[in-house]
């Protein structure tokens, strides 16, 4: 990991439309190539953490802050696997305990 | 001969040096000890091979039980100590139990070692004295034992309907093994998340607190309290891996002032993350599990608008015993699912004002927690109590009904299970909610069906109402 980068520790998830092991193990190779920690996988989705600027490194995208200083992505723009194969990054919210 | 229990770690792909670890920062070692899932099946067959099965945590821990002859045997000859932990600060009952632990660090042994990085014999918590008998407080509130009598519970206790064999789980905050729970011989089976950290440590105390509704409701179901983790939608699949009859959450998003459409232009990150979570509840409520959302608190809160959930309420129960739509309770019109409206029925929950009402029932969290103390007058903390209720209280009364159900008849379809809960509730005609929608004769925005009735519903699934 680079030692100079300052960016902020994140979540990020990567989901699926259709459940495709092969793709998701891709993806999971991509991600620990940029440092980032797996928290969880199964065939339609990857858990995992790391910074922010290697998150936005793997996926090809921009993260922001919404107008509630909410981290936010669209994406990835990386493509792995066939193009039916698609798959899409967010930035999970803390949700409200009620 | 004595058993015991040896937590394993297995190694992690980059293969840590764990004599650093003291010294090492926190952000690193989280980094660090992630064990690889690699290493965990190599680890369970060593075990296997010995006939032994360990049991693997969702973070890739491993934990077994072992008699003296094979802790000899994979770990040497240990030398065991006889510890007593105890607590009594005149104020609480004085908890003693007697443990072993290894008088010296735990060599793992050659067999293991190449799969894993150490291991340790787990110390029992100590409780720092939470009362298991919650304190006076001079404020109107309800104890968890009047909760059971609200909803009509008490009977179906009688009738030994009191959920056993059924399998509860909950996501929040963390589940504390409280000395509540331990004199009530309640089965809480605090669980990991991807992320979550330790599921015992319940810094807010929320989660802890609100579980204790689903046992004064159904006293002999297990609970898996899911700790929430890195997303919501992995603390679900988390929950679903329990093989649940039933999920209750007591949290949400409040999005739903938007339509789909609205919400992809305006927060697409959201949206997707909306769109993962129904996948998730989807292949739950597939599978015949009943999962249950709360309604919020004022809040417009998905997934409670879901039409495969249950969206549960808040009732008031007054002074006089009178009851009415809680004035601290969601209830709205779905616009993200046209047509849907929340809640179906409803639980207690308190009021927002006028006091002494707010704050309804007193519940048991870790003590110092966020909660600990919360609302009382006195403003004493450190009992490991504390009094709130939103319709987070609400949403584990109504899954403990369904528990009473599922033990009744397993095969209960969740849209059984609503239909019925639903058909056999109390209706609620005064009071108006959170979001100024007013109680009316029969069904209603404001409570939906009105108030569970646990009796009513269990007799009817029962053929004896």
């Amino acid at each position: 990991m680079d030692d100079r980068d300052t960016s902020q520790d994140l979540n990020v998830r990567l989901v699926m439309e259709r459940p495709d092991r092969p793709t998701m193990e891709a993806w999971r190779a991509r991600l620990e190539s940029f440092d980032l920690v797996i928290d969880a996988q199964n065939d339609r989705s990857i858990d995992a953490h790391g910074r922010q600027q290697r998150i936005e490194q793997a996926l090809g995208v921009g993260i922001e802050e919404n107008l509630d200083d909410v981290s936010i992505v669209s994406g990835p723009s990386v493509q792995i696997g066939p193009p039916s194969a698609r798959v899409h990054a967010y930035i999970p919210r803390k949700p409200k305990h009620f | 001969m004595g058993r015991t229990i040896v937590r394993l770690v297995p190694h992690s792909d980059a293969r840590a040096d764990v004599t650093d670890f003291a010294a090492a920062p926190s952000e690193r070692l989280a980094g660090a000890v992630s064990p690889s899932r690699r290493s965990m099946q190599r680890a369970i067959r060593t075990f296997e091979d010995r006939a032994i099965q360990p049991e693997a945590t969702p973070l890739k821990r491993l934990t077994v039980e072992l008699d003296d002859s094979e802790l000899r045997e994979m770990f040497g000859d240990v030398a065991m100590t006889t510890h007593q932990s105890a607590t009594d600060d005149g104020r609480s009952l004085t908890m003693t139990e007697t443990y072993r632990v290894p008088g010296q660090q735990l060599q793992v042994p050659d067999a293991l070692s190449d799969s894993v990085a150490f291991a340790y014999v787990p110390r029992p918590v100590e409780f720092f004295s939470p009362n298991t008998i919650p304190p006076i407080e001079h404020i109107y509130h309800m104890r968890l034992s009047d909760v059971t009598t609200a909803l009509n519970a008490l009977r179906c206790h009688r009738n030994d309907w009191t959920g056993r064999g059924i399998k509860v789980a909950m996501a929040d905050t963390g589940f504390m093994l409280h000395p509540y729970f331990i004199r009530a011989g309640a089965r809480l089976i605090p669980t990991e998340a991807p992320g979550s950290g330790p599921a015992d440590v319940d810094t807010s105390g929320h989660g802890t607190g609100e579980a204790a509704n689903i046992f004064a409701i159904a006293p002999d179901c297990t609970v898996f309290g899911v700790k929430h983790g890195s997303s919501s939608a992995a603390t679900l699949e988390t929950c679903i891996a329990q093989k649940p009859d039933v999920m209750t959450n007591s949290w949400g998003y409040s999005i739903d002032s938007q339509s789909r459409d609205e919400l992809r232009d305006n927060d697409p990150n959201m949206f997707f993350e909306l769109l993962d979570l129904e996948v998730v509840i989807a292949s739950a409520v597939t599978s015949g599990i009943t999962v249950l959302f709360s309604a919020g608190n004022g809040h417009l809160a998905f997934p409670a608008s879901h039409p495969d959930v249950i969206a549960v309420g808040g009732v008031t129960v007054n002074e006089d015993g009178s009851l009415e739509a809680s004035n601290y309770a969601s209830a709205f019109q779905s616009k993200l699912y046209p047509g849907q409206n929340i809640p179906d029925f409803c639980g207690i929950v308190g009021r927002s004002e006028p006091r002494p009402q707010s704050a309804h029932i007193m519940l048991p969290v870790p003590p110092n927690s966020n909660l600990d103390g919360a609302n009382f007058p006195s403003g004493a903390n450190g009992t490991g109590w504390g009094i709130f209720s939103g319709t987070s209280a609400a949403c584990p009364q109504a899954a403990g009904v369904v528990a009473l159900l599922k033990q009744i008849a397993k095969n209960l379809s969740p849209a059984q299970v609503r239909q019925v809960m639903a058909a056999r509730s109390v209706d609620i005609t005064k009071g108006q909610t959170a979001t100024g929608v007013p109680a009316s004769a029969g069904p209603d925005l404001a409570t939906g069906a009105g108030l569970v009735d646990a009796l009513r519903a269990c007799g009817f699934v029962a053929g004896v109402a």
